[in-house]
């Protein structure tokens, strides 16, 4: 029968019933609440199919030996993860890749906030001189790997060309494992070097110019004033850039492939690129895979490290 | 109002739905499957080749005879970017196969599991006997059909070597070879062995690696037990090479492209590495003169050279349309089309009943090959390794040339990669 109640009685039960319009607006509230939820669902979607699943997949294709690509695979147990203690390739891409990360950090830093306080004022060369710092950061690393690989060639290479002209011979850049390493953290740091410098001049042009002026008036000194004043109130900044930085040299990919490929023999691989080299050509997924997690462990225990540093001695 | 707001969650959802399905419609877009539409049939072949290569040319010219002749086919030809075999497994392992592709030297051990046998077909009868132990299993079964055999030994430039005063002829061991390296040195801006860097490094231990085991240690390789001996033997030759100075000194920057210039030039008198090298050196300089001989054996025996699979195709299970693949691939393989891809690729033929126009080999070719006089041998790894070995190879060869590496600690490594692979086969 109630079906049949008319609806401008059924509309004056509910307006003289408090609990009926409690419940409808709860209604209305819950149904504007599933719109706005829905909006999440394309993100989550592709989180979830490029991100969590993949991240599964390689998690259970840690446990397994296969090749890459035949239909078959045999369970490895913790044979992959024992077998990451014992491979010396592995050791020797550890350590690259912490030095990748810590010491392309370092000079990132160091350079990023010099450039930032030397062309933090209101000049057209400084303009210009931020807009050439932060070009290279626009270049593809690939790119960036192959142009260099171009200057550090033996021969006709543009800095043994350089180097030639103060009576010094031709030197093979890449042929030392050390030197190599070397050579790809100061590349991967001045390409990257622009990211720090903008990061740290929007930290310092959201300093307020009257404190410096005010310490100024008490007779602070330019070096006073920096670590008093402008290097405390930069500590957001410092985060930033710091966790980007580390995050950046750990994953260090494009250049080791272009200008080294690794070598000589494994001594210039970071992690991501031996993976890469144990998946595709070694032929052993279930280990690539197994890299991978450690990697990730890596990464999460670095970035979980600073954060919490960062946040423990956090002023500002 | 009220209505309006009811209907839009469901109006969200809907387009969300709609979304889902048109990128799902994209997805079986991408998929590798061959069309019917119209009754016409086309084949996916994946060819393994650099589009402005001169094989992948000649190709397309055999293709596009091939469908004015049957106007029911068309072939579908996707060249390959700079790292074929990585583009390869991956559209393996996503089960994305194409009808027909290139087998990259690795057709019976490494996927065999995914194509058709076509030892019955026509033209297999004419495979060439240096291909027979690398592409027939033991039961006599092929998977794939060869445009060209992969044949070199030592690869030297003629020109360089009348100015050294070296009669490459004469050159039966090792230390023969290091003499006559050794007289090239003395010559203006002439690198005695050019080695186009990490990537090059694999194919010097082929071509060494096998001369340095006996018959005994080879069934030991063979069957599981890494001999390191022989192994670590060819490294010392090498590290020899390094400590005399007879490498190239742009090693480390240098690629197999970069030889090919070095050998155009006159600037490298010997190489170690595939014949394709000597292709593209006449690419960069027609009058370039070159030729090969056997490699010298580190324990004594015979001199030989290392043959194996080159370009093959093979025909993928998983294709619908088997028989029009196997019939485009006996198209490749009669005579004329089979003489045209070789030459293309400045290779011998990978069947008998073909000529063979190599080029700048062509010479060597009759002398050793055709004439008989030098031993063929298998690329070592495909036979006495376990599948994925060729890169360790590669870096072992590399750690020692550079240094980084005793030829005694990169044999331990090679040894604790051969006992990985061997154990997850």
């Amino acid at each position: 029968m109630t079906s049949n109640t008319p609806v401008t009685t059924r509309a004056a039960a509910l307006a003289s019933d408090p609990s009926a319009r409690r419940r409808r607006s709860r209604l209305r509230r819950s149904l504007a609440d599933a719109r706005l939820d829905a909006l999440y669902l394309p993100a989550l979607l592709l989180f979830v199919t490029f991100m969590l699943v993949p991240l599964f997949y390689g998690l259970r294709l840690s446990f397994q030996n296969w090749d890459g690509f035949s239909p078959t695979r045999s369970d490895a147990g913790l044979a992959n993860y024992l077998r990451l203690f014992t491979d010396s390739a592995f050791l020797i891409a550890l350590r690259n890749t912490l030095l990748y990360g810590v010491v392309s950090t370092i000079i990132q830093q160091v350079l990023g906030l010099l450039l930032a306080v030397a062309l933090d004022r209101p000049a057209r060369s400084s303009t210009i001189l931020r807009a050439v710092i932060y070009l290279p950061v626009l270049i593809s690393p690939i790119i960036m790997g192959a142009m260099y690989a171009l200057m550090l060639q033996y021969n006709n290479g543009a800095l043994n060309d350089i180097v030639g002209l103060f009576g010094v011979g031709k030197h093979a850049w890449l042929s030392n494992g050390t030197t190599a390493v070397w050579v790809i953290i100061i590349i991967h740091s001045l390409q990257f070097t622009g990211t720090t410098m903008i990061i740290y001049l929007a930290g310092l042009q959201g300093i307020d110019a009257n404190l410096q002026e005010a310490a100024s008036i008490d007779g602070a000194s330019t070096g006073q004033r920096f670590f008093s004043i402008t290097l405390p109130l930069l500590q957001p900044a410092f985060a930033t850039s710091l966790t980007l930085n580390l995050i950046g040299g750990l994953k260090v990919f494009d250049l080791i492939q272009i200008l080294t490929n690794g070598g000589p023999g494994n001594s210039t691989h970071s992690l991501s690129s031996l993976i890469s080299d144990e998946y595709f050509n070694q032929q052993s997924a279930g280990y690539s895979s197994a890299m991978g997690v450690a990697l990730f462990i890596i990464i999460v225990i670095f970035s979980l490290g600073v954060t919490r540093v960062l946040n423990a001695t956090r002023r500002f | 109002m009220a209505s309006s707001t009811r209907r839009a969650p469901f109006r969200t959802l809907g387009v969300l739905v709609a979304l889902g399905s048109v990128a799902a419609l994209g997805l079986t877009g991408c998929a590798g499957a061959s069309g019917e539409a119209d009754g016409r049939v086309t084949l996916n072949m994946q060819t393994g080749m650099q589009v402005a290569s001169a094989e992948y040319k000649q190709l397309k010219t055999l293709s596009t005879d091939y469908e004015k002749s049957h106007s029911d086919v068309t072939i579908k030809l996707a060249p390959a970017g700079t790292n074929y075999k990585n583009q390869l497994s991956v559209m393996l392992a996503a089960r994305n196969f194409p009808d027909i592709f290139m087998t990259t030297g690795w057709s019976k051990l490494r996927y065999a599991q995914f194509l058709v046998p076509l030892q019955n077909e026509s033209w297999a009868k004419y495979l060439s006997p240096q291909l027979k132990q690398a592409m027939e299993d033991k039961k006599g079964r092929l998977w794939a059909m060869p445009t060209n055999v992969d044949v070199s030994g030592l690869m030297y430039n003629e020109t360089v070597l009348q100015k050294a005063g070296v009669d490459p002829s004469s050159i039966r061991t090792w230390d023969d070879f290091t003499a006559a390296a050794r007289k090239t040195a003395e010559l203006d801006g002439v690198s005695p062995i050019y080695v186009g860097g990490k990537d090059m490094a694999a194919a010097v231990m082929d071509r060494t690696v096998n001369g340095a085991y006996d018959d005994a240690e080879l069934r030991k390789m063979k069957s599981g037990t890494f001999v390191a001996k022989p192994y670590e033997q060819a490294l010392d030759l090498l590290a020899g090479w390094k400590s005399d100075g007879l490498l190239n000194p742009d090693y480390s920057s240098a690629t197999s492209d970069t030889m090919a210039k070095a050998f155009a030039a006159d600037q490298a008198a010997f190489e170690l590495g595939p014949s394709t090298v000597a292709s593209n050196a006449a690419s960069y300089n027609p009058d370039v003169k070159l030729g090969f001989i056997p490699a010298p054996a580190i324990n004594g025996s015979e001199p030989y050279v290392v043959a194996g699979e080159r370009t093959a195709f093979g025909v993928t299970k998983a294709s619908p349309h088997q028989t029009e693949a196997k019939a485009f691939l006996a198209y490749l393989a009669q005579p004329e089309n089979e003489t045209a891809m070789a030459a293309a690729s400045a290779c011998p033929v990978g069947l008998t009943n073909a000529t063979t126009k190599t080029g700048p080999l062509s010479a060597s070719y009759e002398k050793w090959v055709s004439g008989g006089k030098a031993k063929v041998e298998s690329y070592f790894d495909r036979v006495y390794m376990p599948d994925g070995a060729f890169p360790a190879m590669g870096v072992s060869a590399d750690a020692v040339f550079t240094g980084q590496s005793s030829p005694a600690a990169a044999t331990s490594q090679m040894a604790a990669t051969y006992k990985t692979l061997s154990a997850q086969k």
